[in-house]
């Protein structure tokens, strides 16, 4: 009788263990994509700052263009931070808007990473959060063990997954530009934030040909 | 923008004269780089931004003409692992703040680890000039008096921008206080250690800050919203322990926030399956259950 009960025990345990397991494993199914976006395009910028002092601000440029464009959700990250001005925009300032934000992003990539002393990205974590997203948690490991954390929010965009927000050390970059881009159009109109734009990819573009 | 730069960026007062003011007003300005909010409700968290914006400008042009040539110039005449040491001997300095706001909030283990750390700087590390705790994994924590304030419930107050101190709350405030009678240079007494090496945490920290500064300046299209979101979102992840608050994930592809104009027309949805009609309350977020009197993260943030 006692090893009945024992047996029924066990049984119980072992079926919640697999429980466990099959909820692990779907969780990893449903992730790994989006966890591949990031590894391919931490890749790659890994490869624009190995190659960064040679190939300068524009080679970078053209190393990163394809990869971000295929990562990041442009489109979709340009809508959320103009908020409530995109439905009052045309489709040609849709369209201006989208053109010049890509601009901007891959300019701020090219910019920033342009070379390389030891640094490595590690994957920490991911899991899904709110309405089918992915966060993945990576750890951007510089010279002399200092880190910083950079998450990454995707989204189902197709068959693939696509970044939609990145958050820089509890800072988020989609916040930054929202806060600061709905500031100037309340304050001086579309037209001027597409004028700042792009004067800002210039002043990158500029500032970092020699480097 | 780095976590440390921005928890750096608060200056240490020390006792009598007021150059000290002066030189830790400027080490302040080295913060003016990292704040922020996550929101787009400016006005909400900032109802001061009419004054703020001048300070703002004030502790920008200081910084421009003094602190930026003197940084530059410290820079160009030591060695990184010099002043590698004099980050971690101002760190390993001001560490009691971390250790006693530990307790304060209760973080008992946390509190022992940090006491760990601070002995075994202060000892093995050479008066905190070598970080060897860290590679022991006793790994350096960020608290302060605003930080406490908040684990116990008080609400951020207005945003502020203090002359020769930069971005801060009226929360955080206690803080430049706090710091100053927990750094172990302040019962030194002897001015003529204490006056040298003031100004080497000032211009050693402006100095750590400059990468942080040129990617405000160089990415910003409005660098006071750039810094008040970034430091008010920074504030909050600490509140956090360093961990992002899943609430303000979710949060951040919520529709858009209120139209700023009563003329303007309702923003219509971005994206079906992104912009449900209705927010959902989160059960996993600590946001909602350490009775903590936060903004709620703006839409993006």
């Amino acid at each position: 009788m006692e090893w009945y009960k024992r047996s029924g025990r066990l049984a119980a345990w072992a079926w919640t263990v697999s429980l466990c397991l099959v909820a692990a494993v779907a969780e990893a199914t449903n992730v790994s994509p989006a966890v591949a976006v990031i590894a391919r395009f931490q890749n790659t910028l890994l490869v624009a700052m190995k190659k960064g002092p040679q190939i300068g601000f524009q080679g970078r440029y053209r190393v990163l263009a394809p990869a971000v464009r295929e990562s990041h959700n442009l489109a979709y990250i340009a809508q959320i931070t103009v908020g409530p001005y995109w439905p009052r925009l045309s489709s040609a300032q849709h369209a201006a808007f989208i053109k010049v934000f890509t601009r901007l992003t891959v300019a701020t990539y090219a910019a920033q990473f342009k070379s390389y002393s030891g640094e490595h990205f590690k994957e920490t974590a991911a899991h899904a959060v709110g309405r089918g997203d992915v966060l993945v948690e990576t750890k951007l490991v510089a010279h002399g063990h200092r880190e910083a954390t950079l998450d990454y929010l995707l989204a189902p965009s197709g068959a693939d997954w696509k970044i939609v927000n990145i958050v820089a050390n509890g800072v988020s970059d989609l916040a930054l530009k929202r806060a600061q881009y709905t500031a100037i159009i309340q304050r001086k109109g579309f037209p001027a934030l597409l004028g700042l734009l792009r004067s800002k990819v210039a002043q990158l573009s500029r500032a970092r040909k020699a480097a | 923008m780095s976590r440390g730069a921005m928890a750096d960026g608060v200056p240490r007062f020390r006792r009598r004269g007021c150059w000290r003011l002066v030189l830790c007003g400027c080490l302040a300005l080295l913060a003016v780089g990292c704040a922020t909010t996550g929101s787009g409700a400016g006005h909400r968290v900032d109802p001061l931004e009419p004054m703020n914006r001048r300070f703002y400008a004030f502790n920008s042009a200081a910084d421009r003409l003094v602190m930026t040539p003197v940084a530059h110039m410290y820079t160009a005449v030591t060695p990184r692992p010099l002043r590698a040491s004099l980050t971690h001997f101002f760190r390993n300095a001001a560490y009691p703040d971390v250790i006693v706001n530990d307790f304060l909030q209760g973080r008992l283990r946390q509190g022992m680890s940090d006491i760990g750390r601070f002995l075994m700087n202060s000892t093995v590390g050479v008066f905190g000039l070598f970080d060897v705790a860290s590679h022991v994994g006793l790994k350096a924590h960020t608290e302060d008096a605003g930080l406490t304030l908040a684990h116990w419930g008080v609400g951020r107050g207005p945003y502020l921008v203090l002359p020769f101190v930069g971005p801060d709350t009226l929360r955080n405030t206690p803080s430049l206080i706090m710091g100053v009678v927990t750094n172990v240079l302040f019962y030194v007494g002897n001015s003529a250690l204490t006056v040298p090496l003031t100004v080497f945490d000032v211009i050693n920290s402006r100095a750590n800050a400059s990468s942080s500064l040129r990617y405000v300046r160089e990415n910003a299209v409005d660098q006071y919203i750039f810094t008040r979101d970034a430091y008010l979102q920074h504030r909050d992840y600490l509140l956090h322990g360093g961990h992002l608050p899943l609430k303000a994930v979710e949060q951040m592809m919520l529709p858009p926030q209120a139209t700023p104009s009563s003329h303007a027309p309702d923003p219509a949805p971005l994206a079906a399956r992104r912009l449900p009609q209705k927010r959902r309350p989160s059960v996993r977020s600590p946001w909602l259950t350490k009775g903590v009197v936060v903004r709620p993260p703006a839409p993006g943030g």
